[in-house]
């Protein structure tokens, strides 16, 4: 196995479909979309491949902000991966709007209370690089491709941002299968939000723990 | 309409939304100043503007909403059409 790293096209929208709803299922059947919507998975794909065709970016639902691990021409796995703006609409207003638009007033509107508690203290810190949605096939699994993806992730923004101070992750706790290795990358949590009642019941969870790691070790030497 | 009319109308949405009843208006404000106007409330106010204008926001022009400007700048070049 040789595995190559690629950013994402419009071709890829069934990889990213697939990584936004695995990425946030956790040990669990449902993904927290299925939860929050009360959609089917197949309305879930249907929703999110609307969202990611306007391939806006800014967020985890822009298919040009993943990372992808190819075997040959085999997608393996994939992560998300943007900049949190520094001035501007955050993240969440571009993700709120392209979620809001596409699942149309009624939807939204029955959904709000449970996204009110999965949006409970998720603050992304502004110009630091943002990780989301990490997913990798199973027959894959054990390879630290996660791992290989964020290090394809910081080389590739550095590039672009090269004073880049620091790279973060919100993850549920209990999700914690990849985690090992980006305790040995030097991924360290530096916070843990316990969720609001009801959490756990959309969620994989009871609480977010927010993860940040020092990119200064992976700038080239001037 | 005119901008005052739209500023007027603006403010009564944004008060009720982020419950915010002394809220005034100003055309710097962006989510920063004003409390309650996370990503989740803006959709809100949002769709209380479509309805009260009567017009559709673009998605791509949704997501230009830097501040109140930015909005009553969309809402006049909306309701002018």
């Amino acid at each position: 196995m040789e595995l190559t790293f690629r950013t994402g096209t419009l071709d890829d929208i069934d990889f990213a479909t697939e990584t936004l709803i695995e990425a946030e299922k956790g040990v669990g059947i449902r993904s927290s979309w299925e939860n929050i919507f009360s959609l089917s998975r197949q309305e879930i794909k249907e929703l999110f491949t609307r969202v990611l065709e306007e391939n806006i970016p800014g967020s985890e639902f822009c298919v040009e902000n993943y990372l992808l691990a190819c075997d040959g021409p085999k997608v393996v796995g994939g992560i998300s991966a943007w900049v949190e703006p520094g001035s501007g609409p955050g993240s969440h207003f571009i993700k709120t709007a392209l979620l809001s638009k596409h699942a149309g007033k009624e939807l939204w509107m029955k959904a709000l209370p449970k996204l009110e508690i999965v949006a409970h203290g998720l603050n992304r810190t502004p110009n630091t690089l943002q990780f989301e949605d990490g997913y990798v096939i199973r027959s894959y699994r054990g390879n630290r491709i996660l791992s290989a993806l964020h290090k394809f992730g910081y080389r590739r923004y550095l590039e672009k941002y090269p004073a880049l101070t620091a790279a973060q992750a919100f993850m549920v706790k209990g999700n914690m299968n990849s985690t090992n290795p980006m305790v040995k990358q030097g991924w360290k949590i530096i916070a843990e939000k316990p969720g609001p009642p009801g959490f756990d019941e959309i969620m994989p969870g009871k609480s977010i723990l927010h993860w940040e790691i020092d990119l200064s070790p992976f700038k080239n030497p001037s | 309409m005119t901008t005052e009319q739209i500023t007027a109308e603006l403010t009564t949405i944004f008060r009720k939304v982020f419950k915010a009843p002394d809220l005034e208006l100003d055309p710097s404000l962006t989510p920063n100043d004003v409390d309650n106007w996370n990503s989740l409330n803006n959709t809100i106010m949002i769709y209380e503007v479509e309805e009260a204008f009567g017009i559709k926001i673009p998605l791509r022009e949704m997501i230009t909403i830097k501040t109140v400007g930015d909005l009553i700048a969309i809402i006049e070049r909306h309701t002018a059409a």
